[in-house]
Formats: structure tokens, C-alpha cells, sequence
């Protein structure tokens, strides 16, 4: 039987995002989409958030989609995000995560290898001055890329921070002008067939919505629910309080998150705005993924397929690369077989890899002395996390495996700014005179330098391009 | 941050994988410390099987600084395109694994999805039409894909063919000019540290000791460091792979110079044409359950297309992966890490790989566990990436009319091809996992090539208008027939620019 009608429950940014993405997909063949919509908080991505960030990925993802970005901007009070700042994770100054590249390689050996060896000799090197995000977020300074092969900006990549509500009353305008209908209510129950398959979901009004791929966005608390792996033990997020603050007209391009004793608070900025997401240690968020978030016919989708760890602001880009793998595996029929099984193999990898990541803010904090994080970082992770953070520390190497959303700059990133170091370097960094690799050095931070003081202000930007 | 570093590397065994090491590993010594020695014997032969090579041995060339008209003279060198398996679908039925991609993606859309469609609407053009390096192997031309992007040549991907005994012989040269230091000679015995079982020295047979903090195993099949000294373990895959042995003989060259491996099932197995520009190099690949040796050798000389230059030569071997190829102080390159036969070219990859790995993951004297963990997991990925292609060559199949193939149409394969199988099969979808060797291209010509047709196409190629995509597709193949026109015939190719010495 083929998939001629496709049922989205759950009104939500994470529903519409799915009603949205699968009607442009979609568009030209005779596929229906209808939404079941229901009024309550929006905690379809898993934690409750005022702003979400798109990394660059995702900002890729939604242009190959068709969106328009400035559209799309203006609909969220969006800002660029160049990056991540952290402070209060360690004794030291703030760290930053920067999007994009660390400096730039000397043949086949990368730029954090050859600073790993200036340290090595006794040299102080921070890499966020050889990384143009970073100097470019310090300066407060924005521009999209340049495209040409001569120009350092070339190199520059960057996300965007919106308004979790008003993206989702974008793509919901969006779906609709797509022909995607829409039906009020809570989803009560499913009603299946012989062999399991949804036939229809029944809402509390006694509504009836068939079809024959059903999109289960209905959050953690999902009544669609298959069995659940907790992570609870992996995070000490318990409690998560959202809130959308006024602020300044000159955002920041890039978010901050600070730790404290009992917890930590992440500021987003947008236009006139701050989305701000508190998490602390005690509560009863659960963390954790289902076991298998395709089956038969029906698809969870962001917190009803798992919840993360908000620490690193994943979660928009999880559901947001699961929308995509849903779309790129497309069945014909509604048993779904080898479709099914491949998504779960592939957006099991990129969830594993998400609490990876997110368990490494945690493990590698350096806050002495508060309990809460003291007990963070002695908690036992898993295998391939404690693999990956012993051959950084022995060689300066990452281990990475399918599926993660961060690349070996982003995991580099990730230690620096945690203040993880390696205790060796590789071995090829010996094969460059070291005046060599010093006038490298200096030849990168003039030309970045040169470049970031050339640019606008973040704020201005964005006035310009509303202008 | 007290570093410690390797102060010798003794690599065991010359041979292709042993010079390629040691070419690769002089550029260590550049901190004064560490330096490389290399242990072989001119009264052992070397096995050299792999003569056909993929494209990422350019990248290898060119990380050693190698000239690759240089390279090719001395190696009596040409170029391939891909390889023609001839038979492997059905007795009569041919097809190209070509390098490069076929067309370029519209939209999102994956080019093979768009040729899918296109043969769903009734419009068949051979997919081997729309893929340069396969265009340009039908008309035996070539030409070096000039940088320019916009071009078509671009769109040419190509690796090479070549004597691997004088690629060593190239590659010792290079060596020894960077400091790499040779010694002659056999090894008696392997000494190990009483405390940890590491390997301390190399015993040779008239008493000298060749001391090193890190060893190199390049000694063959038998592992002498890997396997005999620090036991390894070894994964037998020929359940999946039963072929076990070959038998190798070169014959005379004959025109044209084709640019392209052959690869002809046979009964029992396979056989080999690798076009170099002195000779011919020619094997069969065959499982000895199947096919006496005798018969074996006999069915490889009937079918030579060109005087035979030698006897034929016996190989066995068990295809499979040592369990660890990294283990204490010893890593194991080439054949004593494992052996897959040479149906897609993959020997002399096996080898720069792990080089790549090893330097990237350089262990120090105190040689933590994470490297060679790193090390040991990453090489597993690879080598079962590459069994399960080769898996699919003798699981898709219509042939039937012998013993061997009915084994192979009917075995049990790994859980990861079965997935592959059945995802192109319902729609022609393809993954590539973990940065995985081959690509969209590679596993649609084998597979298309081995007759699994998609029962449909990608919906998302719906989204497509028909008659734009159809003329793009016209014109790609008018461009790929024009710019093979263009191109020189390889053999002219090699004349103008990298002609071997008259052997």
C-alpha cells in the first residue's frame, strides 16, 4: 500500500517543522499532509527553550530546503551565531567554541597540532586567535562568507539564533500556504490494524485522522510511546526553566553559557531580545532516547524520539537532521521495512553522538569543590567517551565515529575551551623549522586581524539587511 | 608533557608494503631523534599482487613529493579508468566500474536516482555513457584532468597500473636518499623484552642485532613479527570469500594499450588483466575446493591474449584481517595484516592507509593504549567496508552454471551488505558509513553492473521536471563522447610523456 497521506500530530515547532520540510519535499506529487494540533506548551523538541540556535549545518540544511534566510530571520528576531562562549566551566579565562575552521593546517599537519608543539617548547598559544569565528564574535563584528578562493572570510561559517515560538509560527505559515491542513486537539489514542500498523489517531474531541505515515512530535510525554533508554545517570540536567528577557539593540553573535555552583544558564541573543534557558540538578527531566524511534508507520520525532541534554543546544539541529533522513528515506509502503531500519541505525549514531557530547561538558568541567560538578565529573561515561577523551589527552588525536555532529575542529574546540590538553603532539610537527611555523603563526592572526577590523557591527548587519 | 620519542622503527620486510613504510616514515627523522631501518633479503622473493591501483594512490604519490611521469617511467607504468568485469553478472554480459562520478546531483537529487527515473519513463541510456573515465576506457584514450573545475575533463578520475617490483625498487631508491638505512639479510629470530613481551630487536642469521623501540611487519602471509612472535589472531573470512589461491603469469603486451583493469569470471573464480607497458600481467584467482591446481593454471594459459613471459607462479592464501593489526610495538602492513584478493584493487590502499593511520596516531616509547585502540578499531571499519564490496561481486550474480557459483549466489552474508542490498534494492538508496573508501558511484556500477535493479526510484526525484533533466542528460553524454574524442589513445598519452626504458 502505498504512502499517499501523511499525519503530523503534534503542533509544536518540531511538527510543523516536519509539515513543513515534507511539503516542499513533497511538492508536485499528490502525497496529503494533515497536522492533529493541540495547544500546549511547546516542548516538542524535547526541553522547553525561548531560542534555539541553528548551527551551520543546519543553516545549509534549511537553504537546500528552499527557506529563505532573511526571511527567516526577520520571522524569529534571528541573530548570526558565530560560536559558543563558556565561562565559569574551569578556573581561567571564558573559552569559546567556534563554528568553523581552528587556524589553518602547514601540509598534513593541523594548526592544533603545530600549536600543541609551540606549547610544548614553552610558548602560550590560544587558538581563538587563530580562529576567525572567534575573533570575529570578540570584535562583535559579522558578515557572511565571501565567496572567493583569496579572501580569509571565505572561510567564515555561521548559525543563526531565533525565537523558538516565532520559527514555529513561520514554518506553520509556511506548511499551510503548502496545503497542509490542520486539526484541533490532543492525540488520545492510535488505532491499529492485525499487524500494528496505525490506521488513524483519535483525538480527545473523537476525531479521527487516517493515514498512512503517521509523525509522532508530540514530545517526551508522547501517548505513541515504545520503549525508553534513560541517560539519566549521564546528565545532571533535572529542571529547565525558559524565559524570553528584552534586551539591547545590539545582540552579540553568539551565545553564552555560564556554569555556577548548582547548575548553568544559557543566553541566546536575538534582535531586542535574549532567550534564556536555566538547567539545574534537581528535578525529574528525563534524559534519554526510545530504543527505536521508527516503528512500523509511525515516526517520533525530536523529544518524543529523545531528549538531550541541552547543554550543547542540539536539539533543534537533531530533529531538524532527522527530518531530512526521514525525507531522504521515503517509503513505499507502509510496512517501511529497510527504511525503518536504516533510519534507526543512523539517528541512533547521531543521538549517541549528541549525548557524547553533551557528557563531555560535564566530565571535562574544572570546577573544583561544588559537589554537583565534582560528582559530574567523576561519573563513569560511556566506552567510546572515555576512549576519545584518553587519545586527545595522550596524542592530540580525536576519535570520531558516525553519525556526530561535530568534526574533529569542533571537538578540538570543545577541549581547548574545557581546557583538556594533549600531552603529546604529532609526530610530523617535527618536520617544520620552527621560525617556519612562527612566521605561519604570526601570517594567519595579521591576516585575520585585517580582515575582522574591515567588517560591521553584528547589530548593524542585521539593521542593513532589514533596511 | 614529557615526550618520548621512537628513537629507531625497524621495518621487517621490503616488498611493496616495506618501501612504501619506509618512504613514508624518513620524513620522521626530521627531529634528529628517531630514525629508519629497514631489514630485507634479495633471496626472498616478493608476492606483489597488487599491480592495479584506485585513486587515493595519487594522494599518497603526492604526499611523498613524487613526480608521477617520474614514477610511471620507472615502474613501466599506465593508466586505469576503472576495471570491465566481464561475466560476473551472467556468461556473455560485461560492465565498467568506472573512477569518477556518474553525472553530477540536480537539486539534491542523487544523479543515479535521476537515471533511474529516466529508465522508468522508458528511456535507457547506458549508465556507463555518463561517466567520463568509462567513456574515454571505450575509445582506450586519456588525458590528465588539468585542475580546471569548470571543465569537463575534470569529471576524469583515474589511478594507475604498475610493476610492483619496481615500484619497490622506486620507492627504496627515494628511501635510502632520505636517510632510510637498508640492511641485507634474514632474520634468524625475534627478541622480546622479558617484562612486557614487546619486541626488542631482530636477530639476523649471522649474529647482528637490529634494536628499535617501534617494528614494522611487512615480513608476508606468514606474519613473522604480527603472527608467529606476538599472536595476533586471525578473522577467516573465506566462508564469504572462498577463493584461496591464484596462480600469475605475465605475457607479451598487445595493442591497443587498454586503460582499464579486466576482470573475467571463470568457473572456479576470476581472472586478471593488468595492461603495463612492458607486458601483460595476468593471473586467476580461483577456490581450490572448486578446481585442481593443474586445471587452474591451465585455464589461465589458454586464455592469455599475448605470449606468456614466465611460469606461471602459485600463491595461497586465506582471505581474511589479523584480529589486531597493532599489537605492543609492532604494526603490520600488506600482507601480513591480511589479504583480500584483488578484484577491486584495494592491496596497495590497505597499505597507504594504514601508513596514513599509524602517522596520524605516532605512538611514543611509552605507546599508550588509546593509539592503538584508535588504530586497531579504524582498521577494522576499513577492511569490513572493503570485504563487503567484494562480498557483493560473487552474492549478486545470475551465473549458475558451476559448483563455486551456486556456493557463492546462495551463501549467508555479512548483516551490513544485506542492509545495502536491501536499500537499493527498494529504492536504490545508498549510505556511506564512516568515511567509507567507496562511494555512491562505486557501489551503483557494481551493483547495477551485477544486475540489481531498484524496484523504483527516489520519490524526491518526482520533484524534478522531466524535460529539463532529460536534455541535461543528452548533453552530458554529447559532452562526454566530444571530450573522449579530444583526448590522445593512452598509449600516445604515455609515449609523449611517460615512456618506460625499452625492457
Amino acid at each position: 500500500m502505498p504512502i499517499d497521506r501523511i499525519v503530523v500530530a503534534g503542533g509544536g515547532i518540531t511538527g510543523w517543522l516536519a509539515a513543513s520540510m515534507l511539503a516542499r519535499a513533497l511538492d508536485g506529487g499528490t502525497t496529503t499532509i494533515a497536522m492533529i494540533e493541540a495547544g500546549a506548551p511547546d516542548d516538542s523538541l524535547g526541553v522547553p527553550t525561548a531560542a534555539e540556535t541553528l548551527s551551520p549545518r543546519s543553516v545549509e540544511r534549511s537553504a537546500k530546503a528552499g527557506y529563505d534566510e532573511n526571511a527567516l530571520i526577520r520571522a524569529t528576531r534571528g541573530t548570526f551565531a558565530l560560536g559558543t562562549a563558556l565561562s565559569g566551566w574551569r578556573v581561567g579565562p571564558p573559552g569559546f567554541i567556534a563554528y568553523g575552521p581552528i587556524g589553518a593546517p602547514m601540509g598534513p599537519v593541523a594548526f592544533h597540532q603545530l600549536a600543541a608543539r609551540l606549547r610544548h617548547e614553552g610558548a602560550t598559544v590560544n587558538l581563538a586567535n587563530f580562529t576567525l569565528a572567534a575573533l570575529c564574535a570578540q570584535a562583535g563584528r559579522f558578515t557572511r562568507p565571501i565567496a572567493s578562493d583569496h579572501s580569509v572570510l571565505s572561510t567564515l561559517e555561521y548559525g543563526i539564533n531565533v525565537e523558538t515560538a516565532g520559527y514555529r509560527d513561520f514554518l506553520r505559515a509556511d506548511a499551510q500556504s503548502r496545503g497542509v491542513t490542520s486539526v484541533q486537539g490532543h492525540v488520545a489514542s492510535a488505532e491499529r490494524n492485525a499487524s500494528g500498523l496505525i490506521d488513524a489517531l483519535l483525538t480527545t474531541y473523537g476525531e479521527r485522522v487516517a493515514g498512512d505515515l503517521f509523525i509522532d512530535a508530540l514530545g517526551p510525554t508522547t501517548p505513541l510511546s515504545g520503549a525508553f533508554e534513560s541517560w539519566s545517570d549521564l546528565s545532571p540536567c533535572r529542571t529547565s526553566q525558559a524565559a524570553l528577557h528584552r534586551a539591547g539593540e545590539a545582540p552579540l553573535p553568539f551565545a553564552h553559557v555560564e556554569a555556577g555552583p548548582l547548575g548553568w544558564r544559557r543566553s541566546t541573543p536575538l534582535q531586542g531580545a535574549a532567550g534564556e534557558l536555566r538547567v539545574s540538578s534537581d528535578g525529574d527531566t528525563k534524559i534519554g532516547r526510545r530504543t527505536a524511534p521508527w516503528q512500523q508507520n509511525a515516526v517520533a520525532l525530536g523529544g518524543a524520539a529523545a531528549v538531550i541534554d541541552p547543554v550543547a543546544g542540539t536539539q533543534f539541529d537533531l530533529a531538524l537532521s532527522a527530518i531530512d533522513r526521514l525525507i531522504g528515506l521515503l517509503p513505499n509502503d507502509r510496512a517501511c521495512a529497510a527504511e525503518s531500519v536504516e533510519y534507526n541505525r543512523q539517528t541512533i549514531e547521531e543521538l549517541d553522538g549528541a549525548r557524547d557530547a553533551a557528557i563531555m561538558f560535564y566530565k571535562g568541567n574544572g570546577r573544583f569543590g561544588d559537589p554537583m560538578w565534582d560528582t559530574a565529573r567523576d561519573m563513569p561515561v560511556p566506552e567510546r567517551v572515555a576512549h576519545k577523551i584518553a587519545l586527545f589527552k595522550s596524542c592530540g588525536r580525536t576519535a570520531l565515529y558516525d553519525g556526530e555532529m561535530l568534526d574533529e575542529a569542533g571537538w578540538v574546540g570543545l577541549f581547548e575551551a574545557l581546557g583538556i590538553r594533549a600531552r603529546r603532539y604529532d609526530a610530523l610537527a617535527n618536520g617544520v623549522e620552527r621560525s617556519v611555523i612562527d612566521a605561519h603563526f604570526a601570517r594567519i592572526r595579521e591576516v585575520m586581524l585585517k580582515a575582522v577590523a574591515a567588517l560591521p557591527a553584528h547589530g548593524e548587519y542585521l539593521r542593513a539587511m532589514s533596511a | 608533557m614529557t615526550a618520548e620519542p621512537i628513537r629507531n622503527i625497524v621495518i621487517a620486510g621490503g616488498g611493496t608494503a616495506g618501501w612504501m613504510a619506509a618512504a613514508a616514515l624518513s620524513r620522521l627523522q626530521a627531529n634528529g631523534v628517531t630514525t629508519v631501518t629497514l631489514v630485507e633479503s634479495e633471496e626472498i622473493g616478493i608476492v606483489g599482487v597488487g599491480e592495479a591501483t584506485i585513486p587515493p594512490i595519487k594522494t599518497f604519490n603526492a604526499m611523498l613529493g613524487i613526480d608521477e611521469d617520474e614514477f610511471l617511467k620507472a615502474t613501466q607504468g599506465s593508466f586505469k579508468l576503472g576495471i570491465e568485469f566481464v561475466g560476473w553478472e551472467r556468461e556473455g554480459e560485461a560492465y565498467f566500474h568506472p573512477f569518477g562520478a556518474y553525472g553530477t546531483d540536480i537539486e539534491g537529487v542523487k544523479f543515479h536516482q535521476i537515471w533511474l527515473k529516466l529508465r522508468a519513463q522508458g528511456i535507457p541510456v547506458p549508465i556507463s555513457d555518463l561517466n567520463l573515465s568509462a567513456v574515454a576506457a571505450r575509445h582506450n584514450r586519456f588525458d590528465r584532468p588539468n585542475g580546471d573545475p569548470r571543465a569537463v575533463l575534470s569529471q576524469l578520475d583515474y589511478a594507475f597500473h604498475f610493476d610492483a617490483g619496481l615500484y619497490a625498487k622506486f620507492l627504496r631508491t627515494y628511501s635510502e636518499v632520505r636517510g632510510v638505512v637498508r640492511k641485507e639479510g634474514k632474520i634468524a629470530r625475534v627478541e622480546q623484552r622479558a617484562e612486557d613481551g614487546f619486541i626488542a630487536a631482530l636477530v639476523m642469521e649471522d649474529g647482528r642485532r637490529i634494536d628499535g623501540d617501534l617494528f614494522i611487519d611487512c615480513t608476508g602471509f606468514r606474519g613473522l613479527l604480527i603472527e608467529e612472535t606476538l599472536h595476533a589472531g586471525y578473522d577467516d573470512w573465506s566462508h564469504w570469500l572462498p577463493c584461496n589461491r591464484a596462480v600469475a603469469v605475465p605475457c607479451a603486451r598487445t595493442e591497443p594499450l587498454l586503460p582499464h583493469t579486466r576482470s573475467i569470471a571463470r568457473a572456479a573464480g576470476w581472472q586478471w588483466r593488468i595492461p603495463l607497458q612492458h607486458r601483460t600481467g595476468n593471473g586467476h584467482v580461483y577456490c581450490s575446493e572448486f578446481i585442481s591446481d593443474d586445471e587452474a593454471a591451465a585455464t589461465l594459459l589458454t586464455n592469455l591474449d599475448g605470449e606468456a613471459l614466465a611460469d606461471p607462479r602459485p600463491l595461497r592464501f586465506t582471505t581474511g584481517m589479523r584480529k589486531r593489526a597493532w599489537v605492543k610495538n609492532c604494526v603490520a602492513l600488506g600482507l601480513a595484516s591480511g589479504f583480500m584478493e584483488p578484484l577491486e584493487s584495494t592491496s596497495i590502499h590497505l597499505v597507504q592507509i594504514g601508513i596514513s593511520k599509524l602517522l596520524a596516531l605516532f605512538p611514543d616509547r611509552r605507546f599508550a593504549d588509546h593509539e592503538r585502540d584508535e588504530y586497531n578499531r579504524l582498521t577494522a571499519i576499513q577492511w569490513a567496508q572493503i570485504r563487503d564490496f567484494l562480498i557483493l561481486h560473487y552474492k549478486q550474480t545470475a551465473r549458475d552454471a558451476s559448483e563455486f557459483w551456486r556456493y557463492c549466489r546462495s551463501m549467508a552474508v555479512p548483516e551490513t551488505l544485506t542492509r545495502k542490498i536491501d536499500l537499493f534494492r527498494s529504492a536504490g538508496r545508498l549510505f556511506r558509513y564512516d568515511d567509507e573508501l567507496f562511494t555512491d558511484t562505486n557501489w551503483t556500477a557494481v551493483m547495477i553492473g551485477q544486475g540489481l535493479m531498484p524496484q523504483r526510484y527516489d520519490p524526491l526525484a518526482d520533484s524534478l521536471d522531466d524535460r529539463q533533466i532529460r536534455s541535461l542528460v543528452g548533453q552530458m553524454g554529447e559532452a562526454f563522447q566530444r571530450s573522449a574524442r579530444q583526448m590522445p589513445t593512452h598509449a600516445d598519452f604515455i609515449t609523449r610523456h611517460c615512456a618506460g626504458s625499452q625492457m
